[in-house]
């Protein structure tokens, strides 16, 4: 498959994940619980903006015939993926703590499973998008 | 480790981006081959030696600091 083909499949596939979470939020999901929806929402928004920028950077080097990818991109993204999960198993820990912890207390809601299975979706977007950041202007990946 | 990939772009007249696509790297790798702040595989120490026409201990010094 050519470097641009490959390139806008990405791109179409992570904006329709990224449509998906937005227009339900937008029409399923506010009619039940803002701030569940609101999640949700910004998971897409966070999905979209990372396709958008992805397509960006991308383009013109696809258009050049260079490669999207290569042994250091390879490298930073298992990096970035290897961190996120170290990271998501402590936060999973964290919040499988507060969901059982009377939290109502401190003015907050106590979480639901259902409030809970999306601050983790949150935090699985965000902090791959973090590290993949950090590792990219990090340079050193070997 | 050191590497002398910028100094044998110049012998050929090569841009970052000549080089990206005669080794078969995205720009930004070769970037930071020239900053030194990555370290590359055999592989692709390798690609850049040929691509300069040189060897790779030309390219590419070990220093063991």
């Amino acid at each position: 498959m050519g470097e641009e083909r490959k390139l806008t499949v990405r791109v179409v596939l992570a904006g329709i994940i990224a449509l998906t979470f937005i227009i339900w939020a937008l029409f399923a999901g506010f009619g039940k619980e803002f701030a569940e929806s609101s999640t949700v929402l910004i998971v897409g928004i966070i999905i979209l903006v990372f396709a958008i920028f992805y397509f960006k950077r991308n383009y013109p080097l696809a258009k050049k015939k260079l490669p999207l990818e290569d042994e250091r991109s390879r490298r930073i993204m298992d990096k970035a993926m290897a961190s996120a999960y170290l990271v998501m198993l402590y936060f999973i820990l964290a919040i499988m703590y507060f969901s059982e912890t009377d939290i109502s207390k401190y003015g907050w809601q106590k979480l639901t499973p259902y409030s809970t299975a999306l601050i983790i979706m949150l935090a699985m977007v965000a902090s791959f998008v973090i590290f993949w950041i950090y590792y990219n202007h990090k340079g050193d990946v070997g | 480790m050191r590497n002398r990939i910028r100094e044998f772009r110049a012998r050929f007249d090569l841009t970052q981006e000549d080089l990206a696509m005669k080794v078969g790297v995205r720009r930004e790798t070769i970037v930071f081959l020239e900053l030194g702040k990555y370290n590359p595989s055999l592989k692709l120490a390798y690609l850049v030696a040929k691509a300069l026409k040189a060897k790779i201990d030309d390219v590419f010094v070990f220093d063991k600091k």
